[in-house]
């Protein structure tokens, strides 16, 4: 049977359908049909956008057959997690609060997407008000991981990973606040780039912490990431922490070999109670980048310790902040979990969030120095695998721990510092399960953090972990 | 609950953190008149667990000497 059109990266479909061998409408088809064929199984949605999808795949067929092709983007089908504002389509953000908020304005990554091309499919599910990393939902069920139904997606942007590895889109637009890009991407088998802080706008996104939101997207392979992120990037005058900065030209700068690049491997933190056979897959990648050219430098990043808790007082305080005029007429329509964190927030010092906000300029400072000594810092993404739906204890080597603390460990560190970040698959489990490697780089260089993640999966032939739907 | 891993650990074990946890509940109770929110017994104790283990978690962070070091978000005029 041939593979689908819709399993293969959008660095393949965009030739195809700029030289009209294939059409906007044959893809949308393609991902609507499993999209009707998963969403029982997996739950990725919360919205599908069907009519309005078929009409945006229509427009982008006619436009390109009037040769008005607009790019690699130009009638790719693509979900958005429900958080972005969407014109005319409901934006819940994963709750009750808003499950009827239709918005009349499109957040600017969203807009940034309409004007190249992309074909709207659907929004796509996720953890209440991104507040959480399993996406098990009490008002829209839990999402599922394609790899095994029984465990969770991660999140908070499950829904979006799960769509992308399942090819019920492309790619998918999430955000990433202490690791809800990255850790849904590494439990799913997809790439997860969280660009620096100030690199994409997040005018339009319901916000969990403002200080420590980033938007960025979820897509099968890194080229699709680096597209992806050439398309939303840029200065936004509504959001005032986006960035000027020159954006380059991912896609070409990322080819390339890395000899010579620095491999920075934090051993201290980033490699402590690690699950074994994670463990054992990111030391492979990490000597196949070796054996690539790239040379391996230990680093020391101190104060790493205090990530946890400077992460707890400038979310919650942030969050708490930002919902309490929900929280005064609708409290009863929060989860439970997300309703504790909420009221949790009202009670922590403002000496500590203002500590917490101080720590991360020293946190800054040090992954700097790390940073003249390593071109890139790489580490596992997750220290264990993805707990089953309802469960939240995880088991990472020696530690039990919640998977709120075993997933934000590596994570949360370069939502503190702003610095940017990719998760990339690096193989599965004895279970079955996908592992993530994560690369980090300086900020704004999204560049050399793409060329390595680039170099890797090149090395590994064909995809490693590709998905097969179930017979 | 947002976590409950290592910090729950902390709080069954260490006597110390078991004898605050019900002046904690009393502290939040007493705060109404600050937030401008009377928390329910339903909310308050799922709510106390979390403050006391984000509390205990940050220990290091408030023996942390950041001299003069400013915040990292800072305010823009323009």
């Amino acid at each position: 049977m041939p593979e689908a059109l819709i399993s293969r990266p959008i660095q393949e479909l965009a030739p195809l359908l700029e030289r009209k061998e294939i059409s906007p409408l044959e893809l949308f088809n393609e991902a609507m049909e499993r999209i009707h064929q998963l969403q029982p199984k997996l739950n990725s949605f919360i919205t599908i956008t069907e009519e309005e999808g078929r009409k945006a795949a229509t427009e982008a067929q006619d436009e390109i057959r009037r040769g008005q092709y607009r790019g690699p983007l130009h009638g790719i089908p693509i979900s958005i997690k429900d958080l972005f504002a969407t014109r005319g389509v409901r934006t819940t953000a994963g709750s009750k609060v808003l499950a009827h908020w239709v918005p009349d304005y499109d957040a600017t990554a969203v807009a940034r997407l309409r004007q190249a091309g992309m074909v709207l499919i659907g929004k796509a599910h996720m953890h209440e008000f991104a507040y959480g990393v399993t996406s098990d939902n009490p008002h829209y069920g839990p999402a599922r991981n394609p790899w095994d139904p029984t465990r969770v997606p991660g999140g908070s942007s499950g829904g979006s990973a799960a769509a992308v590895a399942t090819s019920q889109c492309s790619a998918s637009l999430g955000t990433d606040t202490g690791g809800s890009i990255r850790i849904p991407s590494a439990v799913c088998g997809t790439v997860g780039l969280k660009p620096t802080y100030g690199r994409v706008s997040r005018y339009g996104a319901i916000p969990l912490a403002w200080s420590l939101d980033h938007a960025g997207p979820i897509t099968k392979t890194v080229e699709d990431g680096a597209i992806m992120l050439a398309a939303i990037a840029g200065p936004d005058a509504k959001d005032r922490s986006a960035s000027s900065r020159p954006i380059p030209d991912y896609r070409k700068e990322m080819q390339g070999s890395i000899r010579g690049l620095r491999l920075g491997v934090p051993r201290q933190y980033f490699f402590e109670h690690v699950d074994p056979e994670i463990q054992k897959f990111v030391d492979a990648a990490i000597r196949q980048l070796e054996s690539m050219g790239a040379t391996r430098v230990e680093v020391d990043i101190p104060d790493l310790e205090n990530c946890s808790a400077m992460e707890a007082h400038i979310t919650l305080a942030e969050a708490t902040s930002y919902h309490e005029p929900y929280l005064k007429k609708q409290a009863d329509d929060y989860g439970p979990g997300v309703r504790t964190n909420l009221e949790a927030g009202r009670y922590l010092l403002a000496t500590d969030y203002v500590k917490s906000q101080r720590a991360r300029t020293l946190l800054q400072r040090n992954f700097n120095e790390a940073f003249k000594r390593a071109d890139v810092i790489v580490s596992p993404t997750l220290p264990a695998l993805p707990p089953l739906v309802g469960e939240v204890w995880v088991q990472s080597e020696d530690l039990r721990e919640h998977v709120i603390d075993a997933f934000l460990r590596f994570n949360i560190p370069y939502d503190l510092t702003g610095f940017p970040a990719i998760s990339i698959p690096c193989g599965l489990s004895s279970t079955g399960l996908p592992i993530g490697l994560q690369i980090a780089g300086k900020a704004f260089d999204e560049t050399t953090v793409l060329r390595v993640a680039n170099a890797y999966e090149q090395s590994t032939a064909s995809h490693p972990i590709r998905y097969a739907l179930p017979s | 609950m947002r976590r409950s891993g290592t910090g729950i650990a902390a709080l069954l074990l260490a006597p110390s953190l078991l004898a605050e946890k019900q002046p904690l509940n009393a502290t939040i109770r007493s705060m109404a008149t600050v937030t401008g929110t009377e928390l329910s017994d339903a909310w308050l104790q799922p709510t106390a667990g979390l403050v006391g283990i984000i509390l205990a978690d940050s220990q290091p962070l408030r023996a942390l000497d950041l001299g003069s070091i400013e915040p990292a978000t800072c305010f823009k005029a323009d």
